[in-house]
């Protein structure tokens, strides 16, 4: 009786054990059942997710261009330089916009000391002189 | 023209001309002077600095025509800008032999060129040809004052005409009652040689610009109910009976020193008043008299730089056409119609001319004079 009953609790076991098995390789996606490669092939919904992470992703890129706007600030900063000159000449020929920012920023500091004499009236009258009169030649009205 | 201090030639003002005038914000003293920058030594910042860099036609077209295009193109063509004026005249009186050409070519560089206006003898500096000097701080003006421009040229005769300048001669009535400028007649496009005055060989080429009508449009004949004006209807200039006395000029003699330093003498200017035949008669100005004036060419005139260099001089009359600025309502000659009927002194005839230019006035000479009225 008691080889029966233990057989018996004996096969409940392996059944179980069985079952159990089973209900793992289940979960598990492994062995036969073929929707295992499916539930894959629905991996793209997670792939999209992956794909509206770029952005974040981009992002730090977004940070790397301010670096460069920064770097372009001193463009900016040249803007002033440049906009007399296409004020100055808008149909001014383009060529000379080409070169003309240079040569107005180079020499605009050279003549400063033109500037600065010929508006200075005291020093003007101290410095020009009258041309002297030269001895006249021509006899009637001119 | 008045005189202006040495200091005042060369003063630049800051208000007017660095900090508002456009064009010291598009280019610098240096670029259109040159010069040197960065020295304070007086003599090493004016080492090559030219005075007046608009002097020629290449610096003109390459500074102002930049930005004033179409005035610069007519400009260094215009009669203002080289005076061709006198080659066109003075080259009709030459004759053919090229020794005379090249004496005229010697004399008109030394006397008569040297006396053309650029963008900057109007528009920022008195002309050279009276000493050059600054107006208004180098602000660059569309119209200076006339009495600092145009003036350095044409005023000995033109400004004391119009001003009434002359002993006993009344100024222009639109100087007195309108107080009006040059400008106000001659305009951009005359003064810059563009519209009518494009092309023009000479001050009086093509259609009469101004012209009187342009503002006076109802004293053309058959268009008001002035009868003198529609009587004479274009056979007289308007000058024939508005103008009066006007400077007539005598014998100008050029020559240098033996430096080369030029100079020139002339007979003292004589009023004058003479109605002659037209020498101009065309489409444009059809009438068959107007005032004229003595222009100061005798035939050795530029003797000094040759023989017979005036070898053609009867080509042209010496009683020239004229515009007198004095322009009055009533004159000596309009009071009444045998004011100017019949009146010999105010009708050019041999009696006014010397021996050697009778041939030349033939043709302004009238033959007879205008019978008088009775009124």
């Amino acid at each position: 009786m008691r080889s029966i009953a233990r057989h018996r609790s004996r096969v409940a076991l392996a059944i179980a054990a069985v079952l159990i098995i089973g209900a793992l390789l289940a979960a598990c996606g492994g062995g036969q059942p073929a929707p295992a490669p499916t539930q894959v092939a629905q991996a793209p919904a997670p792939t999209q997710a992956a794909a509206t992470q770029p952005p974040p992703t981009q992002a730090p890129p977004t940070n790397t261009a301010i670096p460069p706007t920064m770097t372009t600030a001193p463009v900016a900063t040249t803007a002033p330089t440049l906009a007399p000159i296409a004020t100055a000449a808008p149909a001014a020929t383009k060529a000379v916009t080409t070169t003309a920012p240079v040569a107005v920023a180079a020499t605009a500091a050279d003549a400063a000391s033109c500037v600065k004499c010929h508006t200075d009236e005291a020093s003007l009258q101290k410095l020009a002189k009258a041309e002297e009169p030269k001895e006249k030649l021509s006899e009637g009205e001119g | 023209m008045p005189p202006v201090e040495a200091w005042q030639k060369v003063y630049v003002d800051a208000e007017k001309f660095v900090a508002n005038d456009p064009h010291a914000k598009t280019t610098n003293c240096i670029q259109c002077h040159g010069g040197q920058g960065n020295t304070t030594d007086m003599a090493a910042a004016h080492k090559g600095v030219v005075t007046d860099p608009t002097a020629n036609a290449e610096s003109t077209t390459k500074l102002c025509g930049t930005c004033h295009a179409d005035i610069t193109k007519a400009q260094v063509k215009s009669l203002h800008f080289d005076a061709h004026g006198y080659d066109t005249i003075i080259g009709q009186r030459l004759g053919t032999a090229p020794e005379s050409h090249r004496a005229w070519d010697k004399a008109d560089a030394n006397h008569c060129s040297s006396c053309h206006t650029t963008c900057g003898q109007c528009h920022i500096s008195q002309p050279t040809s009276v000493g050059g000097g600054l107006i208004s701080g180098h602000q660059f003006k569309k119209t200076q004052a006339f009495t600092r421009t145009c003036n350095g040229c044409h005023g000995s005769r033109i400004d004391s005409e119009f001003t009434g300048k002359n002993e006993g001669v009344p100024a222009d009535v639109h100087w007195t009652k309108a107080g009006m400028p040059c400008f106000k007649c001659h305009t951009g496009q005359e003064l810059h040689g563009m519209g009518a005055a494009a092309g023009a060989k000479e001050r009086y080429d093509g259609k009469p610009a101004p012209a009187c009508l342009d503002c006076h449009p109802t004293v053309a004949p058959g268009k008001g109910q002035v009868m003198q004006h529609n009587v004479h209807g274009d056979k007289l200039a308007c000058q024939v009976c508005h103008a009066v006395e006007n400077k007539s000029c005598y014998s100008c003699h050029v020559q240098t020193t033996d430096k080369g330093e030029p100079f020139y003498k002339i007979e003292p200017s004589v009023m004058t008043f003479k109605i002659g035949l037209n020498p101009k008669k065309s489409a444009d100005r059809p009438w068959n008299y107007v005032v004229l004036r003595h222009a100061p060419v005798d035939p050795d005139s530029f003797a000094f730089y040759g023989k017979d260099v005036l070898a053609n001089f009867n080509a042209l009359p010496t009683w020239k056409y004229a515009t007198p600025h004095n322009i009055q309502r009533v004159t000596p000659q309009n009071k009444t119609c045998d004011s100017c009927h019949g009146n010999e002194k105010i009708f050019l005839s041999e009696k006014d001319l010397k021996p050697y230019e009778v041939q030349a006035n033939k043709s302004v000479i009238p033959t007879k004079l205008p019978p008088k009225t009775g009124q």
